[in-house]
């Protein structure tokens, strides 16, 4: 289990890192002498409360929350990158990404066609966005600017037609995607590299493999598969392959996502309803709840 | 692609703001816009959302599958597919669609058509693993306050995301059935405007089918794609697991001596050239039958042929001496000799000497051996010496027997009267007295380059005596005994042979005089043998009692020359007198001339029946 208040390098710093730099200058302290303590990660997710699905921030211990949307529609599969949540929305009858301040803020549409585009994955510098787009009829890999502009495809040739893909997720390094393609028939886990041709396999045997994530470090990517029976979280090690199990829940756990420290986030849906709970992949039985309340939560990304 | 709406049964709830009666969209009707133009040959990896929007308050429920049909390929088949694509891989049609204002619960049965080439919900054919409608996103609201929810999902599982519903057909649908219909129901609460879904379909699909191949004969039968490696009595592999809907061509590899024509398919193959292609839409089953060649030669003069037709060798084996039938044609195979030879069997995979029939189950191999034709042994004619009346016409009884003394049946006689003016031969056989006096008349029974014969001492009386002698022969071997016996027949005169001097002369070159004895008849003559050696010889004798009928005076033995020739025996009555009255009987006699051959290869029993 990571420490808590450990600096997690490269970690761009945070609201509260910004308030901890503060403080510590008003003590008289240099930067370099103050505390190097983290604040508790912050994550956003969508929350199905009171019948209306909406994108909240909270930290890790389900304090904090903050409601970033509020539309009547369905608002879901948020992600995050500099300052900026991304997430689709089914207020215009479709599917559409919408962008808002991860702070908070005023909403912005990304995108305006009459296909469905979803589930959004922002890059880490923040400056584009890869998304699905159902514009030929089956949900495809796209990607465009941070803003919407400029969209265009990324897997045009690869698998075929009909092969639907899903669930992009970017390598720390951007210059990766992880997302998930039935091009083998079912749904597997393929790697594109941008400008560098085809995908390539990366979990694709004869098991269900999805929704990956990549890791902060760029060594593994989590994703859920029924290789074992029950969906559990798994990992596979981009460089080797190895694949090794994370949870054991005897209920359905899916949709992990990663935390700086290297911890996952993960949904759970032991007793019924979808939860959010993180665990530290390097500790046996380290799953812990996150205590949001009432109502269904999944889709959680990590605010770095 | 929209399908159209279907108007749901109404169910009023006062207690519902929203009175709105909500139709659910009939999956089937609502797709009539494209038309299924049959099933897909490649295997349905393609994958096509069905999305779904309920407009609830317009109380329609829209599935449409945006954007351009997209069409599959063999790509990365697997066991287990997730498709889509309403309306060409699949058709989802609901009926019944009706919303519950008090339960809030919207309802449709929906049935599930498959209208792919493959069957769906079961990986082999057999196991049903059914088929899987899952919703890959939603149902989500998209206008409206609320949350709507799959109210009776068979489960959830993952399949593009973990924790989606489904609905289980848990049936094996083949290509064109429509499923039993499977009530969906969705949590809707009134508040609710508009929402939306995206089905998939997740079934196992038997994405292989079975290629088996069976081998009769010397040859082997590969496959395109590698696979199939079948030899004779099936060993090898003969069978192979292929792609569902993949191509694949079996080629026939003959090993010596055997042959390939496109008779040899049969099963999936039948009718195919040289090469058989199938695409894999189901389980194929194959034979080949490789053709055994059949050789065969010939020793001696003569032809063989066959049933059916193929071989026609001839002497020096020149021709067509070998051929491939089809494995397990029964092929006939007949021996007929040159003129003046005989077919003397069979070796090899025949035997014997009638016609050998062999079956094509392997290569076969025949031989036939022809000897010079020595003709039939012996010709018995009988009754022999045959005299008869002038205008008499008795017929003949001919019999043929060959070197063993079978009898041969049904032989081919043909007969010739030396003296046409005095017997002759009608097309019947039925010799007819012209004239008085004799005829030697020779029977030849065909077959051989010598054929067997026999004389017949034919008089045609009436009156007079006849002088004879029991020769019924006209050839006889070199160096070859026999023993001629003297007659005098008496029977047709009425007279009793009082005395007699009957002169005997042949060509010296042709017979040697050795010796005589006394005949049956008892009569002691004196022979005057000493011209013998010119080729004359004298038998004299006198009874005042006389003997009566048939007087056999005297047998006399002769030896052939050594070598072929041919000559006559004659036989001259100098004086012929009755007995008691010693009237003159010569002018009333007949006397006869025997043409006589000395050839060579006649078969010891032949000469021995001369004698």
């Amino acid at each position: 289990m990571a420490t808590p208040g450990r600096l997690i390098p490269g970690r761009r710093p945070g609201v509260r890192d910004m308030q901890l730099v503060t403080l510590a200058l008003l003590l008289g302290c240099t930067a370099s002498e103050a505390p190097q303590v983290a604040p508790p990660p912050v994550i956003v997710f969508d929350w199905l409360r009171n019948g209306n699905r909406d994108i909240y921030r909270a930290t890790l211990d389900g304090t904090d929350k903050v409601r970033l949307t509020s539309n009547p529609g369905d608002d879901q599969h948020p992600s995050e990158a500099a300052g900026i949540v991304v997430f689709t929305s089914y207020r215009d009858g479709n599917g559409e990404l919408y962008a808002v301040p991860s702070a908070g803020g005023a909403e912005q549409r990304l995108t305006t066609t009459a296909a469905n585009e979803t589930q959004p994955a922002l890059s880490p510098d923040g400056r584009h966005l890869a998304y699905l787009s159902d514009e030929t009829g089956v949900p495809k890999l796209w990607m465009s600017a941070a803003d919407g502009t400029n969209p265009q495809p990324l897997t045009a040739g690869f698998g075929f037609a009909g092969s639907i893909e899903a669930s992009p997720s970017w390598a720390p390094s951007g210059d990766r995607i992880v997302f998930v393609s039935t091009a083998n028939g079912r749904a597997g886990l393929f790697i594109l590299t941008l400008g560098a041709g085809a995908p390539t396999p990366l979990v694709a045997d004869s098991n269900t493999a999805v929704e990956p994530s990549w890791s902060p470090d760029g060594r593994l990517v989590a994703f859920a598969s029924d290789r074992t029976g029950v969906t559990n979280i798994f990992t596979v090690d981009v460089a080797t392959l190895q694949i090794r199990q994370i949870t054991t829940d005897a209920t359905t756990a899916g949709q992990p996502a990663w935390l700086a420290d290297g911890r996952l986030v993960y949904t759970s849906w032991s007793g019924g309803t979808p939860r959010l709970r993180w665990r530290d992949p390097a500790v046996p039985n380290s799953a812990v709840n996150i205590d949001l309340g009432t109502g269904d939560v999944q889709h959680s990304a990590a605010i770095f | 692609m929209h399908m159209s709406a279907a108007k749901g049964k109404e169910q009023s709830s006062p207690a519902v703001a929203c009175r709105a009666v909500l139709a659910l969209a009939a999956f089937g009707s609502a797709c009539s816009d494209r038309s299924p133009s049959g099933p897909a040959l490649s295997p349905p990896v393609s994958v096509r959302l069905l999305t779904c929007q309920a407009d609830v308050r317009a109380q329609t429920l829209t599935c449409a599958t945006p954007g351009p049909t997209v069409t599959g390929s063999a790509a990365g088949a697997s066991a287990d597919l997730i498709l889509g694509g309403q309306g060409m891989y699949v058709q989802l049609r609901s009926s019944n669609v009706s919303y519950d204002a008090g339960t809030q619960i919207f309802r449709a049965d929906v049935t599930v058509q498959n209208l792919t080439a493959l069957n769906l919900g079961t990986p082999d054919g057999s196991t049903v693993t059914g088929v899987k409608v899952f919703f890959h996103s939603g149902p989500t609201v998209t206008a409206g306050a609320g949350t709507v929810t799959v109210a009776n999902a068979d489960g959830t599982g993952t399949f593009t995301g973990t924790n989606q519903p489904y609905f289980l057909y848990n049936e094996i649908l083949p290509t064109g059935q429509v499923s039993s219909g499977k009530t969906w129901q969705w949590s809707v609460p009134s508040t609710v405007a508009f929402f939306t879904f995206q089905v998939l379909v997740d079934a196992a699909v038997q994405d292989f089918f079975v290629l088996t191949v069976s081998v009769l004969g010397g040859g082997t039968v590969t496959s395109a794609p590698m696979g199939i490696s079948c030899s004779a009595g099936n060993g090898g592999l003969c069978a192979a697991r292929f792609l569902s809907g993949a191509s694949v061509t079996l080629s026939p590899n003959t090993a010596p001596g055997w042959a390939f024509s496109i008779a040899g398919w049969g099963g999936d193959c039948a009718g195919s050239g040289g090469a058989a292609t199938l695409v894999m839409t189901q389980n194929r089953n194959c034979t080949v039958a490789f053709a055994p060649e059949l050789t065969v030669s010939i020793a001696g003069s003569g032809t063989i042929t066959s049933s059916p037709a193929g071989i026609s060798c001839t002497s020096g084996n020149s021709g067509a001496c070998g051929t491939t039938f089809l494995f397990g044609t029964a092929v006939t195979l007949m021996a007929t000799p040159a003129s003046g030879w005989v077919f003397a069997g069979w070796s090899g995979d025949c035997m014997g000497t009638g016609d050998c029939m062999v079956t094509m189950s392997s290569l076969r191999s025949a031989g036939a051996t022809f000897l010079i034709a020595t003709g039939p042994a012996s010709l018995v004619i009988g009754p022999k010496p045959l005299i008869f009346e002038v205008g008499g016409h008795p017929n003949i009884d001919v019999v043929v027997k060959d070197a063993d003394g079978n009898t041969i049946p049904n032989p081919t006689v043909t007969f010739a009267s030396r003296n046409p003016l005095v017997a002759s031969f009608s097309p019947g056989g039925i010799l007819n007295g012209l004239a008085r006096g004799q005829s030697v008349v020779v029977a030849t029974a065909s077959g051989g380059s010598t054929p067997a014969d026999s004389l017949l001492a034919v008089v045609a009386v009436p009156g007079g005596p006849v002088v004879i002698t029991d020769i019924t022969q006209f050839s006889y071997g070199v160096g070859t005994t026999f023993t001629v016996t003297l007659v005098v027949d008496m029977r047709d005169s009425g007279e009793l042979l009082g005395s007699t001097t009957v002169s005997l002369a042949w060509a010296p070159w042709l017979l040697t005089f050795q010796s005589y004895s006394i005949a049956g008849s008892g009569v002691s003559p004196t022979v005057n043998s000493s011209s013998a050696g010119n080729g004359l010889l004298t038998v004299s004798m006198a009874d005042p009692n006389g003997f009566a009928g048939r007087v056999e005076v005297v047998k006399l033995t002769f030896t052939t020359t050594s070598f072929p020739t041919a000559g006559a025996l004659a036989l001259t009555p100098t004086e012929l007198t009755g007995a008691g009255t010693f009237t003159d009987l010569l002018p009333n006699t007949v006397a006869a001339s025997y043409p006589l051959a000395v050839v060579t290869g006649l078969a010891a029993s032949a000469r021995a029946a001369g004698r």
